[in-house]
């Protein structure tokens, strides 16, 4: 089976969302082939999942002092600070045969790629149901899938260095008091690639790592290419009209 | 009068419930959390079903429970929702 390899680099957060759902809409038309892209994020942003309010997950106005992004996912799923991390889009056709209907043993499927890409790396890898992928008990990706148009989009990150201080500065609390409770927590339970290999990870060579994992734990063929124009048309079009949108970002 | 409620069961995930009641029917409703429901639009359904709705447990199992079967979702199903809204009773 063959995909589209794509790197599409450091962008914003609502042209990140973006691309991710116009690659969508074109694989749904059979007018793009199914792809897996990976991302970065400048200027850093928090994201928060579908079903969540921005008021109430995100301090806005640090996010504004800090010059990070703020942007609501199709996917649902909690909030994220995106910052050093790689992030990853994998879209397909729902029919494809190698593919699971079954949303769980979907997710599972994918995140094998994640895991033999950190297996290359000498880092063993677990995946944690429903949707996470630890390391040594600690979560170092976190994944949210839709399935929409035919189509499955499922997106996720893999941590390459955390900072549980700045990722709290920019998150709510439920409690001021247990705000160095909580980033305690973080500190325990989530790690990154760079913590576990002791040494700092750019993003490109996590990049090749990541790809060359995909292609042989889903045994797909990966064929090196860029967006087309109507891809980045469309893009920029939802990224305008959408995430870019008070209207989309705080409609709930 | 406003009520607003934050409910976890092991295994799942969180929800946040924020209810505006008016002479006890729900005069506003919003069911937020990092749950998963596909598709992710049918929570504006829910929302719009229990809208006018009364505030009461069996009504609101009449809606939920059916909604529920016909969609797809994690972290989330009927009976955690609908203790949710257990906790926003006990509230008032």
């Amino acid at each position: 089976m063959k995909f589209r390899f794509l790197n599409t680099g450091h962008r914003s957060a609502f042209e990140n969302m973006a691309i991710d759902e116009s690659i969508l809409v074109h694989n749904s038309k059979d007018i793009s082939p199914p792809t897996l892209r990976f991302y970065g994020w400048t200027p850093s942003a928090v994201s928060i999942g579908y079903f969540q309010s921005m008021h109430q997950e995100v301090d806005v106005d640090a996010c504004k002092t800090h010059g990070a992004d703020v942007i609501r996912r199709i996917t649902g799923g909690g909030a994220v600070f995106h910052e050093h991390e790689l992030t990853y889009s994998f879209i397909c056709r729902e029919n494809l045969e190698f593919i699971s209907k079954n949303i769980l043993d979907s997710y599972k499927q994918i995140c094998g790629g994640i895991i033999k890409g950190f297996e290359l790396m000498g880092l063993k890898a677990d995946f944690v149901p429903l949707n996470d992928i630890a390391i040594n008990g600690k979560k170092v990706s976190g994944n949210a899938q839709t399935r929409r148009q035919g189509c499955i989009l499922q997106h996720g990150t893999i941590l390459l260095k955390v900072d549980p201080e700045k990722m709290f500065s920019l998150l709510k609390v439920p409690d001021e008091k247990i705000r160095d409770k909580m980033i305690r927590v973080v500190k325990d339970r989530v790690t990154s690639v760079s913590d576990q290999l002791s040494r700092e990870i750019e993003y490109d060579l996590m990049v090749g790592k990541m790809v060359e994992g995909f292609a042989r734990s889903l045994d797909i063929t990966l064929c090196d290419a860029e967006l087309t124009t109507p891809e980045i048309l469309l893009a920029d079009q939802i990224a305008k009209e959408k995430y870019n949108t008070s209207e989309w970002n705080f409609k709930r | 009068m406003e009520i607003q409620k934050d409910y976890k069961e092991e295994g799942k995930k969180l929800i946040r419930l924020y209810l505006e009641l008016k002479e006890n029917s729900i005069n506003n409703i919003s069911i937020r959390g990092d749950f998963f429901m596909h598709p992710e639009e049918s929570i504006e359904e829910l929302e719009k079903r229990l809208k006018g709705s009364d505030f009461n447990l069996e009504q609101i199992k009449g809606i939920v429970e059916p909604f529920f079967s016909n969609i797809e979702s994690f972290g989330i199903d009927a009976d955690s929702l609908l203790n949710a809204f257990r906790r926003c009773r006990d509230e008032i």
